[in-house]
Parts: structure tokens; sequence; C-alpha cells
């Protein structure tokens, strides 16, 4: 199909693009990689009057690290998270994330401002970004404001930011001390979406126990979270197998499931405690 | 898409849910994005609604018909609307049960769709649709 009508303006830097979007008043929407807005806009899901493209402003796309905090640019595309030395090091479940988004054109194009301003319930990066505690820049006409990720992901394809602020920055603080992290997923096979995702961060202490330990789920609930009740049961602890396999077991407990012809709701709850307890073995591998 | 929940209604009595709940007028003021809601015959409305989740939204005309009312503690419902986006179509029993401190209201229906949302949205339709009706219980809740 094709979409409907509608405006295109190239905007030559965010504040541009912030003022663009105050004049439509809500009717236009921010084009990064349109990797998911131009799929809905051709089967007329999403029938924005004006597109503001901010694919072209130069110097959005970095990643670097600044003390003891990972800055990412909004426009930096899931190939570069991927495949970012400074990420790896890090937040290596951010990389691990990018890595299984789509394909490689998929990859090349979207970006992780896009996907995490679209807020797919499926979408990989919030696992990460919740269990990384990362805090999101944004800017708006009153300026720039810092939302933590436990605010940002409010609802299915909704979140915190307000109809006329842009994604500018997603920081992650440096993990100290023996850490490490990883996101797994099961994957829709056609769309590669996650039907279940879980990243884990962890830290251990010299005696081998959690000292840190922090779960995001992504493909299960309208929206992705975190698995307290589960971080709880393992904060402190030696990470033995049964102490695992129980703590576990609470990782999807109070969560409304998505369902559909790929995966029922039981389902996905089931493999959200197992995929909890699979990402926190590898990130404790990785320590 | 099997879609259940409940929602208390906090110091409020069955009575003045219901009076709400099958009030054409009073519905029109909650639900999100109505644009036109008529009564067109006993327990029958027509409607127009501009649905949005996120970037998605879509305008649909389509009907809805209360029937099996037992009045302040149940009735049973049944919507559709089509549109551009392609189709909706929901059933479900609301019950009512009064408490100490107000009012339970209990939901279950099922809701189907067809058309791009189908083909793209199936995923989210369940939880479109629990979105669309925790915002409009929370705006009766706020009106009484």
């Amino acid at each position: 199909m094709i979409a409907q009508n509608f405006e295109y303006t190239v905007a030559t830097s965010l504040a541009e693009a912030v003022n663009l979007l105050q004049k439509h008043g809500g009717r236009a929407k921010i084009l990064a990689g349109g990797h998911s807005l131009i799929p809905m806009m051709k089967l007329r899901l999403a029938t924005p009057e004006a597109l503001i493209d901010i694919g072209r402003i130069p110097e959005l796309s970095y990643v670097r690290q600044d003390g003891d905090m990972v800055r990412i640019g909004a426009l930096a595309t899931h190939h570069v998270v991927e495949t970012s030395d400074v990420v790896m090091r890090h937040c290596q479940a951010l990389a691990d994330g990018a890595g299984l988004i789509g394909d490689i054109q998929v990859r090349n194009k979207g970006t992780i401002g896009g996907s995490i301003a679209h807020a797919d319930p499926a979408a990989d990066y919030p696992a990460s970004i919740l269990a990384f505690d990362a805090t999101i820049v944004t800017l708006g006409p009153k300026g720039e404001r810092l939302i933590p990720a436990s605010k940002f992901f409010v609802d299915m394809l909704t979140t915190a930011l307000e109809a006329n602020e842009i994604v500018r920055e997603i920081q992650i603080p440096v993990q100290s001390g023996k850490t490490g992290s990883a996101y797994l997923k099961m994957a829709q096979k056609a769309s590669g979406f996650a039907i279940c995702g879980a990243a884990a961060v962890v830290e251990l202490d010299g005696s081998g126990a959690l000292a840190k330990v922090a779960i995001g789920i992504t493909g299960v609930g309208n929206r992705a979270f975190r698995a307290t009740e589960t971080e709880k049961a393992l904060k402190g602890q030696k990470p033995t197998t049964d102490l695992l396999k129980k703590a576990c077991e609470k990782a999807s407990s109070g969560v409304i499931a998505l369902e559909d012809i790929h995966a029922s709701a039981d389902y996905r709850l089931d493999l959200a405690r197992i995929f909890a307890r699979r990402a926190v073995e590898a990130a404790i591998e990785r320590a | 898409m099997r879609v259940e929940g409940q929602f208390e209604f906090e110091g409020i009595s069955s009575e003045a849910v219901w009076d709400f709940l099958t009030d054409a007028n009073r519905i029109a003021e909650c639900l999100p994005g109505c644009e036109k809601l008529e009564k067109t015959g006993e327990g029958t409305y027509e409607m127009q609604m501009k649905i949005g989740v996120g970037a998605i939204s879509g305008s649909f005309s389509g009907g809805i018909r209360l029937h099996n009312l037992q009045p302040t503690s149940q009735y049973e419902m049944t919507v559709n609307g089509t549109g551009a986006p392609g189709f909706v179509k929901g059933e479900g029993k609301v019950q009512l049960s009064p408490k100490d401190s107000g009012t339970l209201l209990q939901y279950s229906g099922d809701v189907s769709a067809g058309g791009a949302i189908a083909s793209v949205g199936q995923r989210m339709i369940g939880g479109a649709a629990r979105m669309v009706i925790d915002q409009f219980f929370k705006c009766v809740a706020g009106k009484l």
C-alpha cells in the first residue's frame, strides 16, 4: 500500500525539529531511520500530516565514553551500537540486543533513539535500557530533560516523551567492579521481534555473591519491565543453580501478558522465567 | 484475543456506575477519541471514534449494542467498528458488585480484528484494548 499524503521537511538541527513539531501541534512525526514508522504509514495505521526528518543531522550518531558514562546519540544505528567497542566493553547486553534486531538492512538504518521513542512492546532495547538504569535525554521547547529509564516506558507504544519532545541521547552508567551483562531472546521467526527477551546486568563481590543484579524483560507485557521480585531474591546471594531457578520463577509475576498466534499469554510468562534465568547465567559467565 | 480485567470505583455506588455506563451521553464523555455516539434504539448506539495508541491511530465507525441488561449488576456488550486500518469486533460481559468501599467492576470478553491492523498489529490488539478500557474507566471514576 501507499502512504497517505504528507508534508516532508528535513531538519538541520534538533532545535529546528522541535520547532517544527510545535508548529504541527502533535500531527507530525519525527523520522529517524524510518524502520517502524514507514511500514506503519504504508499500511495507513499511522497517518501523520507531516514528517520531520532528523536522519541527516550530523553528529547525533556517536557512541562514546565520557568518564563514568556511556553516551549514545539518538541517531546511532543498531549496527553502530552492535559493533561499538565502548558498548561491547561496558554494556554488552545492549550490543547483544542490537545485533539481534531484524536483519542487517534494518540494523543499518534503524536507530536506537527511534526504536525507544516508538516503544514497540516487542523491541529489544528496552530490556537492556531498564536493566542498566539508563537515562534518556530529551529535547523539547523548554530545553533538555533527563528521564530515568524506569519512568520512560509508560505503556504499549507510549513513552514519557511529550508530543513536542525528541530523544537526543541515551546515557548508561559505566558499571564498576566484577560485572557482566547479557541479552537473550526468543524471536518471532518472520519479523525477528522478541516473543520474549531478557537482559541481565550483574556485579559479583569477592566471594562470588551477587552484589548487584538487574533484569529487564521485553516482548511479554504491554511494555518492558524489571523482574524486581527475582532481583530481590538473588541480591546478596551466591548464584547456585537451584537458587537461580527458584528466584526466576517470579520473573513475570503480576504481569498481564500479550498473546497472538505465535505465543499464548501463559507461554510468554513462562518464557520470561526461563530467559531471565539464562540471561543471568550468561551475565555471570561474562563477569 | 481474550481481554479481561477489573476496576475499583472507590466510594461510588453500583447504581451510580450503572447509570453512567448505560447513558450514551456520559459514555461519550469518557470514550477515548469518541467523536460521535448516538442512541439509535433500545440499547443500541452508533458511534464514530478515533483510537490512537502511540504512533498508530485510526478512525472507526460502528455500533455498540448493550444486551441482557440486569440493572446495577451486569450487562453484555457487542462492539464493532470499521475504518481504514481494518475492522474490530468485540464481545464482552461487564459485572458490577457492591463492596464496602465502593463498586468492583469486572469485565471479560473477546476482541478480534481484521485487515491491516490484524496483519501487523495482532500481538498488540489485546494490550491496546486494555489500554483504551483502562483509560475509559479511569475517566468514569473521575467524573463520578
